[in-house]
């Protein structure tokens, strides 16, 4: 189901940015909040980050620790990793999505190139922020982290002009 | 992995079709995007594919997913009934499922939520008997530096490779998608210097073709 939630995710992030010009997903909320563009920078931060973590952690022998409700992290994560707005400047959409396929084809395929999803489950690693924690639920936590930055889009593009 | 079944649909217009007059075409196509609509929750379409001017044998591929067979298997059975099944053959038809390779995971990309590219290239195989006698370490070293080279082609080139066994003729159906045939070139010619070529039995016939949404790629032939 992993890879499942990740693809289903992942669509659901792109049809989100559906029908939105480049003016669209670089206009930043008056309220100070990040713009469309900053948001999917973040989430394709946030996957890099992860993915070069559980590369990192690969080849340890660390043993099998017990599943955890990844989505309690990620409030933990936002306030500790997304104090400061992602340096993106203006991207178009097309740069966007090309920063998001790099994330995903280039950084959290090679992990998948590189095991399975059972052995994620086995392995384990102590993360600063999480503690210990699963390298399945590390990759599960890329899959939620963009479910809650959808969330964020939609909200977002309620502020944006007609 | 979350198993799906595949299926490349390769067609030809009988020459009937072209004798047909434009507004029998048309509603003939648009009986299909109904076929495909009612089926929008059970099989998904990753692309229509205008073969012209790649292979002389195709006119058009279609690329479909889904969770249960039967529902493809219906959907192209309608098809076959509709209007448009009438001038139609299907000179290639391949199914397989996507299943975790033996040494990593290796999803497909439509699986990971990559988008389609603008040229498909692909292609079924099997590997010769010794392939599967090598001891486990020896097949890991050769699939590992067949995945390096084609590595370096990544994100340009997606790989989507699924299982044929048991399912045709076929072990391994893979489908390259890229938006630049130069780099499909360049990543194909480099894959023949991997030693895995050693035990490849037979890789044909290789269906090449354009994106196009489904209406759009029949409508290239009314």
């Amino acid at each position: 189901m992993l890879i499942a939630n990740l693809g289903r995710t992942r669509r659901k992030l792109l049809a989100s940015l559906d029908g939105l010009s480049d003016e669209h997903l670089n206009k930043s909320p008056s309220n100070g909040r990040w713009s469309i563009g900053q948001i999917v920078c973040h989430v394709c931060n946030t996957e890099k980050g992860i993915v070069e973590t559980v590369l990192d952690a690969l080849p340890s022998t660390s043993g099998k620790v017990e599943e955890r409700d990844v989505s309690l992290l990620i409030e933990r994560y936002e306030s500790n990793e997304a104090k400061t707005a992602p340096q993106a400047g203006f991207l178009t959409k097309a740069e966007l999505i090309r920063l998001l396929e790099e994330s995903r084809f280039k950084y959290l395929q090679s992990v998948f190139n590189k095991t399975h999803e059972s052995s994620l489950a086995e392995k384990s690693m102590d993360h600063l922020l999480f503690g210990k924690i699963s390298l399945k639920n590390l990759i599960d936590f890329i899959w939620l982290h963009e479910q809650y930055h959808i969330d964020h889009i939609e909200e977002t593009k309620k502020s944006l002009p007609k | 992995m979350q198993e799906q079944f595949t299926a490349h649909l390769a067609m030809k217009f009988t020459p009937e079709w072209s004798r047909q007059e434009k507004k029998e075409k048309i509603t003939a196509v648009q009986e299909v995007v109904s076929i495909f609509d009612s089926y929008e929750d059970k099989v998904g379409l990753r692309g229509t594919y205008v073969v012209q001017g790649f292979q002389g044998h195709t006119d058009v591929m279609l690329w479909m997913f889904g969770d249960r067979f039967e529902d493809i298997q219906d959907l192209q059975l309608a098809i076959r009934r509709s209007t448009f099944g009438k001038y139609i053959e299907t000179p290639h038809a391949f199914t397989g499922i996507t299943k975790p390779f033996e040494f990593s995971e290796h999803p497909t990309s439509f699986a990971v939520g990559m988008v389609p590219r603008r040229y498909l290239c692909f292609y079924p195989f099997i590997r010769t008997p010794e392939y599967y006698l090598l001891p486990k370490w020896e097949r890991k070293a050769l699939i590992g530096d067949h995945g390096d080279i084609g590595h370096e082609f990544v994100p340009d080139i997606l790989t989507n490779g699924v299982y044929g066994f048991g399912l045709g003729d076929y072990e391994w159906l893979l489908t390259f998608e890229t938006n630049d045939l130069g780099r499909l070139v360049d990543c194909v010619r480099k894959l023949r210097e991997s030693k895995s070529r050693l035990y490849m039995q037979d890789e044909h016939p290789f269906i090449v073709g354009r994106y196009f949404e489904l209406e759009d790629g029949l409508s290239q032939y009314v």
